[in-house]
């Protein structure tokens, strides 16, 4: 490891609360070189003193079977092992076995609610490996791997190992809310073509249609005989808030609670945080993340009401649980890296993930220009005169804001100032400054250069000679469009980059979206307007060395969109290098192996060295 | 050797026929020329991969036997005093020794991984095999996490991640176990010939550092006093063979890409004192290069050699693959006559002995008398096979196209052929684009035709085997090789009025993936399409391809990225969304040649035309699924082909 800090970034994820509320767990998932994996542990906290870890590792799912039990899934070759887990005395006894990959979603009874990817015909049943019989759009899913005729579906398990699928054969599953006795959950029913989440359904002992409409739902929750969601309509742009309705759980129509510029999940970028439940009720009451700003708070709305925010410090909440008049949720708090905490009499930290932590650490000073929010990560000292880097997000309906970010942290602490700003697209600055469909590379590159200036005002010790680009996926997209359009960067990063509009309508598992509601195009009727758009349509005034980065997996820009930036560069004689993290995705920089996130800054750092 | 004692031509042609295929490949004569050495692969069921063997067959009394058994692929080659020494590439490779009396003993360990070996002197060897321009670079591209890349070509199919990698010369001294690379440490080597006349080795290749070009140089290594130059500067030919013919003559075959990127090579003479070179022959054959097509093959052999004053070669030709001779002045002539094809060959004395494809049979060892022309077959691996199988004979229909150029094409009536019925038919194209068919047997026609299919194939423009008139196709891409294509159909259902017209199929792989695309966007006259490890869009090529940014670059000049109107026109991908025909696609993950992300623009957009649509993606496989995929893949293919067009043409269930 060439940087071994990385190893004392933990996070959390499965944070929930116990039935009666006396105590709550999370999965925690540390790094391991020896694995070159994160290792899953419960920690368990009783609201009184530090979290502890229960259990042995292995962990990657779980949920509360009674006050003192937890039923936890391990994988195991063939299948999953389900065990309940004394959180009293830390000890496991087998539950039950299952032949197949499956996650814990909740306990019904003395049944495990899991789900599970599983194939849909009898055909796809029999593939091996050998090879991949794919009739649907898109193919893959990055993070995932191919997947036609392959649906996430809900099944109840019992101790005796009987497993029974409780939700429609061809429906796959993205969202499930449950208590100790029913399910909500919603999915959609993919045609060749992928669809959106549309339908609604219930099972109480027997399974019920709720709502099937056009609007696409990003949420659910289950209250007391309704179930909340959040939608957006089928011409909402990207970036949009999602109306806020409830609906009862016998169906019927649905009642519109809010219409509001409150922008529902936690957008905050960080590659130290986590992603998990960010929508929830308890009885009648909705509780909801919400980013705006540069921050996600955590949100009430009791019926007839206003929503009301339950927390005011800057950050990021990226899951939560509500359970027996109990608040926990995880997240980024001030210069904390991935924590959870309990809302009681303010924020009550009840994990200590990060007590021996070496992570670097720089304080953030914001640079505001115009209407763009920023910041600039710098080292105090101001005598001599420093490189820096401008960060970008991806995206571009993403944040970012004033939260740990390792990789930000370590580029200064390796002498570099860091610069990054919500330019136009990012959201939590209205639904008009997130919207950036058919304008990519436009109001954006133009709000970077000049953020970029302002920065440069607020920094002296700023070497505007020694700067370099650097961003993922839609940022890696930035930062290529910026050096075809400007020569001011020293130097480039350009992971899991968009370089040609064209072929990512094809080659990306969100293409066609990305096409219609990103582009406003389609490479089938208008593919002039998604070349125009592409960085490599300016290849000829590209003269910045580039460091392409790109996950062999990656699913979302395809790796052939970095081979495409790769290949020309070097045609037009611009230096340029490429590293392949095989069997890395998308999320390489966040979520990627220890040794693949270790190499990653090896070699950015190693880039940046050469060229500032 | 066969189960089957029949051979009254009675049994059907299976898919898994496949697995009774014998390939034979890298023959070598013994130095007195009275025996041959020659590789033998069959698939191997159980292990799902081949069998390799090697054997030797005595010209003279015909005998045949098998050196191993063990079914590894090995290296191997003569010694000068009539051993054979054989081994198995590994890591380092150590040599066995069998004399000519059948005895075998340990020889030598060459500390690398040996491609291929030939002798200098008896002690001296030399050695290909593959180096690293850096130790640095070795690292970065062996490495798990990360695979660093800084070269261009980057990767190559079959092979992998390849920059910093390059193909080198050595010699080996056995007796000192002296190990010297001879080849620049840049340089890549395309190809060599040891000259043991004038104490030389040619080796032409690409001297780079950051990019590979297209037209190469050529090396030349004085043996006696160790000192190699490049005496042919790059950038002006693209190069396909070289060899000394004289102690100061130095004879290459290369183009100069005057009209197409592809065009046939000039056989020029460079004099090594004076430094001229001039022209020496023009066949307008192409060297080198792909033959007639077959699916029965595996691993090649040499198809270029020198031999006395002269060079061989064998090159398409109409419907075969002959034996060609180009002499030191320069005058040029056929040497085989016999329809089929040449694969590879080598000569010694007045006797040529190949590996070849005779009589619609598969390969075999025959000889050929370079004074009488007579041939002669030697063995008889899928003799009793040929014999006890319904092969359906191939009718020629050839047609004039309405540019005036006659097209080579052909039809494979179904067996057991009734006149008064009609039969659906399937339209089979081959790759390339500069590559042909010819009158040689082919599996998987042959099992269609044994299914009730009438088959037809042709050699549109853009085909290896008709000259340069014939095969320019760069950058008109889907144009008159497209009408050739839609002539042939008109042509043959002219001809065979049972051919139900509704019922026609149409694949192809490759380049041939690339037509299929392009047809199936411009007609919907076929009622199913299998398209195979196909190019949907030149823009993805130009980068995913591993010659791609060459090749496009020649079809779009200077660049796709400057003619992008151009690009996309000519590619499948713009007229998917007009698909209207039943669209199957066979690719393989590793495949470096026409990756699959440059044909995701085909199936999306037929999946977006409402059309059917199925893929089956073969992983592990690369460009080559079709003719050296592990069995189970190859069966698998073709049954899924089969299935699509069984489904569509014949209106069966699918399973």
């Amino acid at each position: 490891m060439n940087y071994p800090e990385l190893l004392s970034l933990r996070r959390s994820s499965h944070l929930c609360i116990s039935p009666s509320g006396s105590r709550c767990a999370f999965l925690v998932h540390t790094p391991s070189v020896a694995k070159n994996a994160y290792i899953g542990c419960v920690y368990v906290s009783n609201f009184a003193g530090d979290s502890a870890p229960v259990g042995a590792e292995g962990v990657t799912s779980l949920a509360w079977m009674d006050e003192n039990t937890l039923l936890v899934s391990r994988t195991k070759c063939n299948g999953t092992t389900l065990s309940k887990l004394s959180v009293v005395d830390g000890t496991e006894e087998l539950f039950t076995n299952v032949p197949f990959a499956a996650a814990v979603e909740g306990v019904l009874g003395d049944e495990a609610l899991l789900s599970a990817r599983r194939p849909v015909t009898k055909e796809k049943a029999q593939e091996d490996g050998g090879w991949t019989v794919l009739d649907e759009m898109p193919i893959w899913k990055d993070g995932i791997g191919y997947r036609a005729k392959i649906r996430r579906s809900l099944f109840l398990c019992d101790g005796d190992g009987q497993v029974r699928c409780i939700s429609p054969k061809n429906m796959d599953i993205r969202l499930v809310s449950t208590d100790r006795s029913r399910v909500a959950y919603a999915g959609y029913t993919p045609g060749v073509l992928d669809g959106s989440v549309d339908e609604i359904r219930y099972w109480d002992g027997a399974d019920h249609l709720v709502y099937k409409g056009t609007d696409e739902i990003q949420q659910i929750a289950l209250g007391d005989g309704a179930i909340f969601f959040a939608a957006l309509s089928p011409d909402d742009e990207a970036g949009v808030a999602p109306k806020l309705m409830r609906i009862s759980v016998a169906g019927g129509t649905p009642a519109m609670l809010l219409a509001s510029e409150l922008l529902v999940d936690n957008y905050i970028v960080s590659d130290a945080g986590s992603q998990g439940r960010v929508f929830t009720a308890s009885g009648d009451t909705l509780y909801f993340v919400a980013t705006e700003k540069g921050s996600s708070q955590l949100y009430r709305l009791v019926p007839d009401s206003e929503p009301q925010c339950l927390t005011t410090a800057a950050g990021s909440i990226d899951q939560f649980d509500v359970r027996a008049g109990r608040v926990v949720f995880a997240g980024l708090r001030g210069t904390n890296c991935h924590e959870v905490y309990c809302l009681a009499d303010g924020e009550q930290q009840l994990s200590s993930l990060h007590r021996d932590s070496t992570v670097p650490y720089h304080s953030v000073t914001p640079i505001h220009h115009q209407v763009i929010q920023g910041w600039a990560l710098r080292e105090n000292a101001e005598d001599k005169t420093r490189p820096a880097v401008v960060f970008l997000h991806d995206g571009p309906q993403k944040a970012f804001g004033e939260v740990y970010h390792f990789g930000m942290q370590l580029l200064t602490q390796h002498g570099y100032d860091v610069l990054f700003a919500n330019l136009p697209g990012s959201v939590g600055y209205g639904s008009r400054f997130a919207e950036l469909g058919g304008h990519w590379g436009e109001e954006d590159c133009d709000a970077l250069l000049a953020f970029l200036d302002a920065a440069l005002t607020e920094c002296p010790e700023i070497d505007p000679s020694r700067l370099a680009v650097m961003g993922t996926g839609y940022g890696a997209y930035l930062a290529a469009i910026a050096v075809g359009k400007t020569d001011r960067f020293a130097a480039a990063i350009c992971d899991g980059v968009i370089s040609n509009c064209v072929s990512m309508e094809a080659t990306s598992d969100h293409g066609i979206a990305f096409a219609a509601k990103q582009m406003k195009a389609s490479s089938f009727s208008n593919p002039e307007e998604l070349w125009k758009r592409s960085p490599l349509s300016r290849i000829a005034s590209m003269k910045t060395p580039t460091l392409i980065i790109h996950g062999e997996d990656d699913r979302s820009s395809h790796l052939s969109q970095g081979q495409m930036l790769f290949t020309a560069l070097k045609v037009h004689g611009v230096p340029a290098r490429m590293c392949i993290f095989p069997g890395e995705s998308h999320q390489l920089a966040s979520t990627g192996s220890p040794l693949a996130r270790d190499r990653y800054y090896h070699e950015v750092l190693r880039w940046l060295d050469i060229y500032l | 050797m066969h189960s089957e004692k029949s051979s009254n031509h009675s049994l059907p042609i299976e898919i898994t026929d496949l697995l009774q295929i014998h390939s034979l490949s890298s023959l070598s004569l013994s130095p007195d020329g009275g025996r041959v050495a020659f590789m033998e692969h069959q698939c191997n069921e159980t292990l799902d991969g081949y069998n390799s063997n090697l054997w030797t067959c005595d010209l003279s009394s015909g005998h045949t036997a098998a050196v191993t058994a063990d079914g590894k692929k090995r290296v191997f080659c003569w010694t000068p005093e009539g051993s054979l020494i054989h081994a198995i590439p590994g890591e380092e490779t150590t040599f066995t020794k069998l004399d000519p009396y059948g005895r075998s003993c340990p020889a030598f360990t060459v500390p690398l991984r040996v491609k291929s070996i030939q002798p200098v002197t008896s002690t001296l060897w030399l050695i290909e095999s593959t180096s690293y321009v850096t130790e640095e670079a070795r690292g970065l591209l062996t490495e798990k996490t990360c695979v660093i890349l800084e070269e261009l070509p980057a990767h190559y199919n079959g092979v992998g991640y390849t920059s910093g990698s390059r193909n080198s010369l050595y010699l080996f001294d056995q007796s000192t176990g002296s190990l010297r690379q001879i080849t620049p440490r840049h340089f890549e080597t395309m190809g060599f010939s040891f000259c043991p006349a004038e104490q030389k080795i040619v080796c032409h290749g690409h001297n780079f550092t950051s990019v590979r070009g297209i037209r190469g140089c050529i090396f030349l290594y004085d043996i006696p006093t160790g000192i190699g130059n490049i005496v042919v500067e790059p950038n002006t030919y693209r190069m396909y063979y070289a060899t000394m013919l004289g102690s100061d003559k130095l004879v290459f075959a290369g183009t100069k890409g005057e009209h197409d990127s592809n065009e046939n090579p000039t056989f020029y003479q460079l004099d090594l004192s004076s430094g001229e070179t001039c022209e020496l022959c023009y066949p307008d054959h192409y060297v080198c290069g792909l033959g007639v097509g077959s699916d029965c093959r595996y691993s090649g052999g040499v198809t270029a050699m020198r031999f006395g004053d002269s060079i061989y070669f064998t090159s398409a030709h109409f419907d075969s693959c002959h034996l060609f001779e180009v002499t030191s002045a320069g005058d040029f002539r056929q040497i085989s006559s016999q329809p089929g094809s040449v694969d590879c060959f080598d000569i010694k004395g007045d006797r040529v002995a190949f590996i070849g494809m005779r009589n619609m049979g598969m390969q075999e060892v025959y000889t050929l008398d370079l004074c009488t022309g007579q041939e002669r077959r030697l063995t008889v691996f899928n003799q009793a096979y040929i014999d006890s199988h319904r092969v359906c004979a191939l009718q020629p229909c050839y047609f004039t196209n309405r540019d005036g150029t006659t097209i080579t094409g052909w039809v494979i009536p179904p067996a057991d052929y009734n006149p008064n019925r009609r039969y659906p038919a399937i339209l089979d194209i081959h790759g390339g684009p500069k590559a042909s068919y010819g009158v040689v047997y082919y599996h998987e026609m042959q099992f269609w035709a044994n299914h009730g299919y009438f088959v037809f194939f042709c050699n549109p423009r853009g085909s290896d085997g008709h000259g340069d008139a014939y095969s320019t196709i760069s950058g008109i891409n889907g144009t008159v090789d497209y009408d050739d294509l839609m002539e042939f159909t008109d042509h043959v259902l002219e001809t065979y009025p049972q051919i139900d017209p509704a019922r026609v199929g149409v694949t192809g792989g490759s380049y041939g993936g690339f037509l299929t695309n392009w047809i199936v966007g411009h007609t919907d006259r076929y009622a199913a399409a299998a398209t195979q490890r196909s190019i949907g869009d030149w823009m993805v090529h130009y980068a995913a391809c591993d010659s791609g940014y060459w090749v496009t670059s020649e079809q779009f000049p200077p660049s796709p990225l400057y003619d992008t109107i151009h690009a996309w026109d000519l590619s499948p991908c713009k007229y998917a969304a007009q698909i209207k025909t039943p669209m199957l696609f066979i690719h393989s993950d590793e495949d470096r040649r026409c990756p699959l992300s440059e044909m995701m623009g085909v199936y999306t957009g037929a999946v977006l035309a409402g059309v059917p649509v199925r893929m089956c993606l073969f992983h592990g496989e690369n460009h080559e699924l079709s003719r050296a995929g592990r069995p189970r893949n190859r069966i698998q293919r073709l049954t899924e082909i089969t299935r699509w067009m069984d489904h569509y043409l014949k209106g069966e269930e699918q399973a």
